[in-house]
């Protein structure tokens, strides 16, 4: 089963993704915040991270930038998920490595479908 | 009256006697000194008119008398006498009169006489003259204070302009100004020729006081003052004596600064020797001057704090609507997300399906809410993000009819296209412009009846071509080519009172119609701010049952028009994160701009990446936007292009060009 970890200080949010993720038949892991999630994903290396970029402690930016700078992490995808109206996020998302970029309040469909783009069905 | 004194200096007898016969004795009183020591000492003691002087006189240097006798008295009127015309050079030069040879009676009375007469005409003059001067210096004063008076809006400053006219154009021994500061406090102000004691300061505080609650005595005071509260400041002249409570005992004069219903303050003027009517009329001249630009300053204070209220509510208004919205944001993300998972993952019975498509639709609404709200705080705060560049809008025309179709289906509405100029370009934000339409198709399927057609055309025109009434000020303002983009629709229309309107934030709210069919009305307001971004316009015409159209135009790219979209957001940016930039416009015949253009190290490359060219006649006008440019270096840029012209005299025949620059972000915001 395919590996997914999630990452957003916003417990709800995480929850929603979760019962989706599950759903759709992936294995789900959850940080609630950004310094727990860079040390879960370099511990269970997943096949996928969906990473929100306001986080306390550490931001999604700076995990996804540390990620990608690591050759033995730089090649697991990562989604962001940010507010809409933060467009410029999009572009420093862009320059940190991030794979997709996701607007809240987000699709199902949607992500579903940017995940299985990178993990298959 | 008293006889006029004439002092005769002469050591010859018969002289003397000879005189004295000829004065005529009811108008004039004659004394003689024989010499020299004795008459300064009588010029000096008994200060007579007039020195008849015997030049023949023994044991005296004529050559020193004038100055001697003009130490002596100055301004006494001399007569010489004389046998012949043998007289010394300086006496020639400073008597008044002489009298040579055999004198006559009548020829001396005369003599006294018209010299007398002059002296009296004289003495007339230079105290006229004196007037004169001095009235045309208080002008002068009274002239300048109020010049000075116009060109202040303090409260303070005038205050001390006034004190500043008083003190030039009036002597005084002790004036002082009761007035109030900017928090209201009571200030008195005093100058004094000389130093106060502890004791009447402390009076003059009690005094003030009391001249003030006497003013009011049946009304309500402007300011509660007391001694205590009083900001005491004292202007000392001289500390060569000291005031006391004999001030009191003064000539004064008293006036209350006041301009209307508003009360500023009060003055009195203390002296110890009178005022007279002139000093009354300037002393009311200047109290009467600064009472209107007192009001004006006041009138300003008040807008000023008005406008701070004002600007500052704006700000938490944008900055609530903003954090509320990205608060809402999260629970309607998890709201979302669940609906969606519910619907996805479970197969709900029949029944509860209206339930689930109406909460859906519901979170959609909301979300689409938020969203209005989000880039109305954004566009009013100067934040908002364009990515302008010169592209055609056709895809995007054609995108929002087939995405909107699926919703239109519904209702079994056609949306169609008509694009008439095809790959018309634009200076753009893709994205809003899709904002745009989306909006404005939108509102055009809610409110069209089931089974009829929307069109979008697209087509060029002239501003000149553009006319709608209702919308004059809207399309005066736009000059040249623009792409026009017309949403047209069958539905139920607006009345033509409501047209105006329907583009003013929260409009639709108001409305019940529109309330029915959702929407926040924010989505033709904003659009409208969008436009305004682009130097585009958008304006409506409708018919009551017979249908809509909502056009907006966007104005044809060329250099100048793209320039001027990009300058405005520049000009934006500025303001909101403080960048500084600068324009610079040159102007000048063809030929100097382009060799301008082509010397080496005057106007860079990276100068005109933000700059356009514009050719009118045989004068063509660079205007350009210089990133980080400032005042100083606007100034340097000018002299780099003068020293240029002036150093090539074979190229620039003439210097003749128009520099002007604009700094930004500008003073005052």
């Amino acid at each position: 089963m395919k590996k997914i970890l999630v990452v957003d200080d916003e417990k709800d949010i995480v929850e929603t993704l979760k019962f989706m993720l599950e759903a759709s038949g992936y294995s789900c892991f959850c940080a609630y915040n950004g310094e727990d999630g860079l040390k879960m994903a370099k511990e269970i290396i997943p096949d996928l991270i969906i990473l929100d970029v306001m986080m306390p402690k550490m931001n999604g930016f700076k995990i996804s930038r540390l990620l990608k700078f690591d050759t033995k992490y730089r090649d697991i995808p990562i989604l962001m998920l940010t507010a809409r109206s933060q467009d410029s996020d999009k572009q420093i998302g862009e320059e940190t490595g991030a794979n997709e970029y996701i607007t809240k309040p987000f699709e199902i469909d949607d992500v579903l479908n940017r995940v299985s783009k990178y993990l298959g069905n | 009256m008293a006889k006029t004194k004439i002092l005769l200096l002469s050591d010859n007898n018969d002289k003397i006697k000879n005189v004295d016969e000829l004065i005529n004795k009811n108008a004039y009183e004659l004394y003689f000194e024989k010499d020299e020591e004795d008459c300064l000492k009588f010029l000096k003691d008994m200060a007579p008119e007039v020195i008849i002087i015997d030049i023949d006189i023994s044991n005296t240097d004529l050559r020193f008398l004038p100055k001697k006798i003009t130490s002596a008295r100055d301004g006494i009127i001399a007569i010489v006498l004389s046998k012949d015309d043998n007289i010394p050079q300086e006496i020639l030069r400073w008597a008044d009169a002489f009298l040579v040879g055999d004198v006559s009676s009548k020829m001396l009375t005369a003599t006294i006489n018209s010299n007398l007469r002059n002296k009296l005409s004289y003495n007339l003059l230079a105290e006229t003259n004196k007037n004169n001067t001095k009235s045309l210096y208080t002008l002068k004063v009274l002239y300048n204070i109020s010049s000075e008076f116009a060109a202040t809006l303090e409260k303070d400053k005038l205050i001390e302009l006034m004190m500043e006219g008083i003190n030039r154009s009036l002597d005084f021994d002790l004036c002082y100004v009761l007035s109030f500061n900017n928090d209201n406090k009571p200030v008195l102000i005093v100058h004094s020729k000389y130093t106060l004691s502890d004791e009447l300061c402390a009076s003059l505080k009690d005094h003030a006081c009391i001249n003030y609650n006497n003013l009011f005595k049946n009304k309500k005071a402007p300011y509660e003052i007391n001694v205590e509260n009083i900001i005491f400041e004292k202007h000392i002249k001289s500390d060569i004596d000291c005031h006391t409570f004999s001030i009191y005992r003064y000539d004064n004069m008293f006036s209350q600064i006041s301009s209307g219903e508003n009360f500023f303050g009060l003055v009195e003027i203390y002296k110890e020797n009178g005022f007279t009517s002139t000093d009354v009329e300037i002393f009311r001249t200047i109290i009467q001057q600064v009472s209107m630009p007192l009001k004006n300053a006041f009138l300003y204070q008040e807008i000023n704090e008005t406008n701070k209220k004002l600007k500052k509510l704006e700000k938490i208004k944008s900055e609530f609507i903003s954090i509320v919205s990205h608060e809402l944001r999260t629970p309607l993300t998890v709201i979302k997300g669940m609906v969606d998972n519910i619907k996805r993952f479970f197969t709900l019975p029949e029944k509860m399906h209206p339930a689930i498509d109406t909460i859906s639709r519901n979170i959609k609404r909301l979300s689409g809410i938020i969203n209005d709200l989000l880039d109305i705080s954004k566009i009013e705060a100067g934040k908002m993000d364009y990515k302008f560049a010169v592209t055609t809008i056709d895809d995007t025309i054609k995108a929002v009819q087939s995405t909107l179709q699926g919703l239109a289906n519904d209702k079994n509405i056609k949306i169609i296209t008509d694009i008439q100029d095809v790959g018309v370009k634009v200076f753009a934000d893709i994205d809003r412009v899709d904002q745009i339409l989306v909006n404005l198709v939108n509102n055009a399927i809610k409110f069209t009846p089931n089974d009829r057609t929307i069109t979008i055309s697209a087509y060029v025109k002239d501003a000149s071509e553009l006319h709608n009434e209702i919308f004059e000020d809207v399309l005066d303002v736009l000059s040249g080519k623009y792409l026009v983009v017309c949403v047209h629709d069958e539905g139920v229309g607006i009345a033509k009172e409501n047209l105006k309107h329907v583009f003013d934030r929260f409009e639709q709210i108001e409305n019940s119609l529109t309330r029915e069919a959702g929407g926040t009305g924010l989505g033709l307001s904003i659009a409208r701010q969008l436009l305004e971004a682009h130097n585009g316009a958008i304006w409506c015409d409708s018919e009551l049952e017979k249908g809509s159209d909502f056009y907006f135009a966007l104005p044809v790219s060329t250099d100048k028009s793209n320039f001027l979209i990009a300058n405005k957001q520049r000009i934006n940016q500025a303001k909101v994160h403080n960048d500084k930039f600068a324009t610079i416009v040159v102007s000048a015949e063809n030929e100097i701009i382009e060799n301008l253009l082509n010397e080496e190290n005057l106007i860079h490359k990276k100068y005109l990446n933000n700059s356009y060219k514009e050719t009118d006649g045989s004068t063509t006008t660079l205007t350009m936007a210089i990133l980080d440019a400032d005042r100083n270096f606007a100034k340097l840029f000018k002299q780099k292009i003068d020293d240029t012209m002036v150093n090539n005299k074979t190229r620039y025949p003439k210097c003749d060009i128009m520099y002007s620059y604009t700094i930004y972000p500008e003073v005052g915001n």
